[in-house]
């Protein structure tokens, strides 16, 4: 069986080679992922090297949130305070800053695994210091900064070169004097760190002589770290400063990464569940081809004496040996596919380049393993169909399908069809477990887009049931422009309804994928259009093009004086933004019965007198006074919270009491969506938060753009690209998505090319009989071509049907304005048109070939 | 297996008894064979005639166990195939029968040898070496092993399937029009192997053919007319033959 196995394999491999390609995608796309999980998960456990790994405590100024372990010191803590302490041996002031720092090539340096890059202070206490250096030396002059071995390999620097660094009020160049590593790692957990003399970082900071954000402690010897943790608290006081082992810490940092990989291999390992969906599509409709092509081969093996086993075993090794084929090549295109990934998520802000790339013995196996059982399990059915073969078929002239009974059809589709609900089953359960919101649009699309997914293979299942009416129609069209030859196509068509079927369900995949992105994306960039133009009133937006886990990265505040210094410009205003947490009121549960979550607001810091010359947020917004916080009226909804109500929110700088003094709604959801205080406000709850856009009235890009030369990332947009934009930064993973759809449009269209081009060659007989008897070749390609507009009908019917139902559904699920069914008509005749091209384009090549064959030479063929 | 030699001329390999076949249901209902019985006894060669649409072939089909039988019996040996699953059916067939068909049915991807040794390969069996270079010496196919079908003439290639059919030493040899691709010349040298495998090593042949030439290589030939067997006819020549089928043809 292996020999016929291996020769069948070697014979129709050039029919096989884009079956092979699609399972080559799958598996490498599996490859991929394997390998893109375990870099993360290295980047996220290697990135447990802790800065604090000398320490025994640690002591932060003012309240650390427990509910973000990345979170930043809200306090200061002064330096005197600690040292006096008994069992200290030493100690060492530390500061946190977030930073953006630019490379050689002025692009920014994006951290690993959606950390941080911060400026920190070089640590002179021996006993304390973290930092090895691995070049150059430590920071000692007012503009020195060591970077750690990441920034320095992934900006191209070295000792002796220049930075930008953007801090939060202004962008420094400053000088490279030294490349530091921590534990031999290039990272540690919170990210890249940049460390500038001590007095430099402190000042940058904000903070008065002697006060820090947290001290360092080194324990006396014989002092254990907890004790001197429990005597640091009640000594300091639980009010002004957090204690905690500087192994609490640690270990909290570890848990919070382990957490975030798990949740971003969560989310790839669903991608490539729809990717290997495709792929198994398209092997299994490939094999069924094949299947049909063999039947006479397979009938003679059966009546010769191979059991029903043996021909399904020689099914599944042909599948083993294109398995194995496509396995190896695809694990090691699993390495660029890898990169592609890296690529896309650093773009998103998640980058983990700096890990390793696993070793080939453990990805390669792996993707073997993946790459066979997809295999295995895509031509189970063909496998199957096979071992029925009866042995007559070899004796038989006639290529037509055998009737088969509908019955059995129908109940197979229509249990597919119910098995759709285990996805869409969820969905009101999210709906009502979850506050709206990106994050529960993107989880229902989710289900709803698996739901259709198996809704497609209940379709395709359908396929051949529905080929007779579509068929008949399209034939009788035929016959009646085309006479004979429609005629004859008619006939084939509704007399090989599988054929048929097969090659319009590989069309269907194509044309669901492609419509439903289509779909999605005009429909969001057309709400995002009408929604800029509604609430931008400025004609442009300067932001950074990079992002990070929490949106684009933030420009120093400086930036905004630059801007108004253009010619033209009549108004430059800085949103600025921070994260606070919402204290009191304690949050309410979106639900009675649900657990209560924490409550973390983006507020948007504006000037109250520019803000409504560049922003017209509809709603209830007065200016807004020092001490005034705005909300969206769908957080007071939440909350049930009344305007004028006083609230106490957790912000960089400790708890602020604030009152409501109006709500509104951004309908961009990208300049307010969390809640809206004036400049002086933001100064109290951030005074480092950075500008997240700056609006510009008057002024033409190319002036501005001269303005804001200098500072890393910053780029002018207009107001639609900035909104487009800022909103693709919040929503995660979004170029990551994009790529997914590509390269699995790409496998389903490797499958139609496949199943099309099949199902042309595999009818060389057919055409024999009917060139025999004087069929001419222009009457033979009618017949073909008459029969692809079939599949196209078919295919683009149920693949809008697909695509539309789909993101009707979703718009139903979420209500939400930017997925909606407002795509024009010509998008729909585009898709058709399109598929049509690639139908016909697809099926002429083996058209012609089978037509040009000599009669005899086509009678001989199997 | 009983081995050839072993065989005696009054042992009966396969009964057929009262054999009905219809296709389609209803108005549509075609009956090709009526309540057809007949024994095909050892080491005879039984050629089987009618004219087109008699059934000749559904006959042969349900005799070999290739086609089901609506109602009677059929029985190879001992065993009676119409109770048989498909699994048992198609080890049946590997272990106690060979085919040769009029289209050659060989896998174009195997060589000659292989497609010679493809019967027993399936069932897992070693083939008895001496045996196979009997048979290729006899059908004159020591220089084609290694070719492909593509490779081969039509007659060498139904030469292959003759050999592919004897290599197991099946208790019977069913022949399907084994001469309907073939030129005269081939088609008497495949029918000159067919007589030879019969008088030399005491098979069974069971042949399907509609040529009088052809009937006169077997030992008895079977007539059969819209489903039912209508005549026999021991120790024929081309001339009796002939004058029967133009009886039965009106």
């Amino acid at each position: 069986m292996w020999l016929i196995a291996r020769r069948s394999f070697a014979e129709s491999w050039g029919r096989l080679l884009a079956t092979l390609l699609a399972a080559l995608f799958s598996i490498a796309l599996i490859g991929g992922t394997v390998q893109f999980s375990l870099r993360a998960e290295d980047a996220v456990s290697g990135g447990d090297a802790s800065e604090y790994f000398r320490a025994d405590v640690v002591v932060q100024g003012g309240s650390v949130d427990p509910d973000d372990t990345r979170a930043l010191p809200n306090g200061e803590v002064r330096l005197q305070e600690v040292a006096g302490e008994p069992g200290v041996a030493a100690i060492a002031g530390d500061v946190v800053l977030p930073v953006i720092a630019a490379g050689a090539d002025g692009d920014t340096i994006v951290a690993p695994a959606g950390a941080r890059t911060l400026l920190r202070p070089w640590v002179t206490e021996p006993t304390l210091n973290p930092y090895r250096l691995e070049a150059g030396r430590a920071p000692t002059a007012d503009n020195e900064v060591a970077l750690m071995r990441h920034l320095a390999d992934a900006g191209g620097l070295k000792p002796g070169d220049t930075i930008a660094v953007g801090l939060p009020r202004q962008t420094r160049q400053m000088t490279v004097v030294g490349i530091v590593t921590v534990q031999d790692s290039s990272v540690v957990a919170v990210g890249d760190l940049l460390l500038a003399a001590p007095e430099t970082a402190r000042r940058e900071a904000g903070l008065a002589d002697g006060a820090w954000h947290s001290v360092w402690v080194k324990a006396a010897p014989g002092v254990a770290a907890d004790q001197l943790r429990d005597r640091l608290r009640r000594s300091l006081g639980e009010r002004t400063a957090t204690v905690r082992t500087a192994e609490e810490v640690r270990e909290a940092q570890a848990s919070s990464l382990a957490a975030q990989g798990l949740e971003i291999s969560g989310g790839i390992g669903m991608l490539t569940g729809v990717s290997v969906f495709v792929g198994l599509f398209v092997v299994a409709n490939t094999f069924g081809g094949l299947i049909r092509q063999r039947t006479r081969r397979l009938a003679m093996l059966s009546a010769i004496g191979a059991t029903p086993e043996q021909v399904k075993a020689l099914i599944r090794l042909e599948a083993l040996a294109l398995g194995l084929v496509a396995s190896a090549c695809g694990a090691l295109l699993g390495y660029p596919v890898a990169d592609a990934l890296i690529r896309m998520f650093a773009h998103d802000g998640f980058d983990i380049s700096a890990a390793e790339a696993p070793a080939l013995w453990l990805t390669v196996p792996l993707s073997i393993i993946g790459g066979v059982l997809v295999t295995q399990i895509a031509v189970f059915r063909a496998a199957h169909r096979a071992a029925r073969i009866a042995p007559m078929q070899a004796l038989r002239e006639s290529s037509s399908e055998r009737r088969e009974r509908p019955g059995l059809r129908i109940l197979a589709g229509t249990l597919i069809l119910l098995s759709s609900f285990v996805y869409y089953g969820p969905v009101p359960a999210v709906l009502n477990d979850g506050p709206p919101g990106v994050q529960r649009t993107q989880a229902i699309t989710a289900l709803i887009g698996f739901g259709s997914m198996v809704v497609a293979c209940a379709l395709a299942v359908f396929g051949p049931l529905l080929v007779r009416p579509v068929g008949g129609l399209i034939g009788l069209i035929g016959q009646l422009l085309g006479g004979e030859s429609g005629r004859l196509a008619r006939a084939t068509i509704t007399r090989n309804p599988r054929r048929v079927s097969a090659a319009a369900s590989s069309l269907m995949l194509a044309v669901a994928l492609a419509t439903t992105a289509l779909l999605i994306v005009v429909s969001a960039n057309t709400r995002f259009e009408q929604a800029a133009n509604e609430v931008m009133l400025a004609q442009h937006a300067v932001s950074t093009s990079a992002r990070t886990p929490d949106g684009l990265r933030p420009l120093p505040r400086d930036i905004a004086a630059r801007i108004e210094q253009a010619p033209g410009v009549t108004r430059a205003s800085a949103l600025t933004t921070t994260t606070v947490k919402l204290i009191s009121p304690p949050p309410r549960a979106y639900q009675e019965g649900e657990p209560v979550l924490p409550l973390y607001l983006t507020v948007t810091g504006a000037d109250p007198a520019t803000l409504p010359q560049v922003l017209r947020l509809p709603g209830n917004l007065p200016a807004l006074a020092p001490g005034d916080i705005a909300l969206p009226s769908v957080t007071m909804r939440a909350q049930q919270l009344t305007v004028g109500q006083g609230i106490v929110v957790r912000g960089a700088n400790g708890d602020v009491p604030l009152t409501i003094a109006g709500t509104y709604h951004d309908p961009t959801h990208v300049f307010a969506d969390g809640a809206l205080v004036a400049d002086a406000t933001m100064r109290q709850l951030d005074s480092n938060a950075g500008a997240q856009v700056v609006l510009v009235s008057g002024g033409t890009a190319a002036a501005i753009m001269e303005k804001v030369a200098g500072v890393p990332g910053a780029t002018v947009l207009d107001r639609t690209s900035y909104v487009e934009k800022a909103a693709a930064a919040i929503t995660e993973g979004s170029t990551v998505m994009y790529g997914f759809v590509g390269m699995t449009l790409l496998l389903a269209l490797f499958g139609m090319t496949t199943t099309i081009s099949m199902s042309v060659s595999e009818r060389r007989r057919e055409f024999s009989l009917l060139g025999a008897v004087g069929a001419t070749a222009r009457q033979l390609r009618a017949i073909i071509h008459w029969e692809a507009a079939t599949v196209v009908t078919l295919g683009t019917l149920l693949g809008l049907g697909i695509a539309v139902g789909t993101v009707a559904l979703i718009h139903a699920a979420t209500g939400s304005s930017y997925i909606r069914l407002n795509a024009p008509w010509w998008l729909y005749a585009c898709v058709a048109g399109a598929a049509a091209l690639v139908t016909l384009t697809t099926s002429a090549l083996p058209a012609r070939r089978a037509t040009r064959v000599p009669i005899l030479a086509r009678a001989r063929v199997e | 297996m009983t081995s050839l030699t072993e065989r005696t001329p009054q042992q009966r390999v396969a009964v057929a008894e009262d054999v009905v076949k219809t296709y389609g249901r209803g108005d549509n209902t075609v009956h090709a064979l009526r309540g057809v019985s007949a024994e095909f006894s050892a080491g005879q060669f039984t050629a089987i005639m009618g004219p087109s649409g008699s059934g000749k072939s559904t006959f042969l089909h349900c005799l070999a166990g290739l086609d089901p039988v609506t109602s009677g019996s059929i029985r190879i040996g001992d065993l009676e195939l119409t109770t048989l699953s498909r699994t048992e059916l198609t080890k049946l067939r590997r272990e106690r029968m060979g085919f040769v068909f009029q289209a050659f049915n060989l896998l174009p991807i195997l060589t000659a040898e292989e497609n010679i040794r493809l019967t027993g390969r399936l069932g897992g069996r070693r083939a008895d070496e001496s045996w196979f270079a009997t048979i290729v010496d006899t059908l004159g196919l020591r220089e084609r092993l290694r070719h492909r079908p593509a490779e081969l003439s039509g007659g060498q290639q139904q030469r292959v399937a003759v050999a592919r059919a004897l290599l197991t030493r099946p208790d019977v040899l069913f022949a399907d029009e084994p001469t309907g691709n073939l030129d005269s010349t081939s088609g008497t040298e495949v029918l000159g192997f067919l007589r030879d495998a019969v008088d030399s090593f005491q098979q069974t042949v069971v042949m399907v053919t509609h040529d009088p030439v052809a009937a006169s290589y077997a030992d008895r030939v079977l007539f059969l007319a819209d489903g039912r067997i209508v005549d026999e006819l021991s120790g024929p020549t081309r001339d009796l033959v002939h004058a029967r089928m133009r009886r039965l043809e009106g």
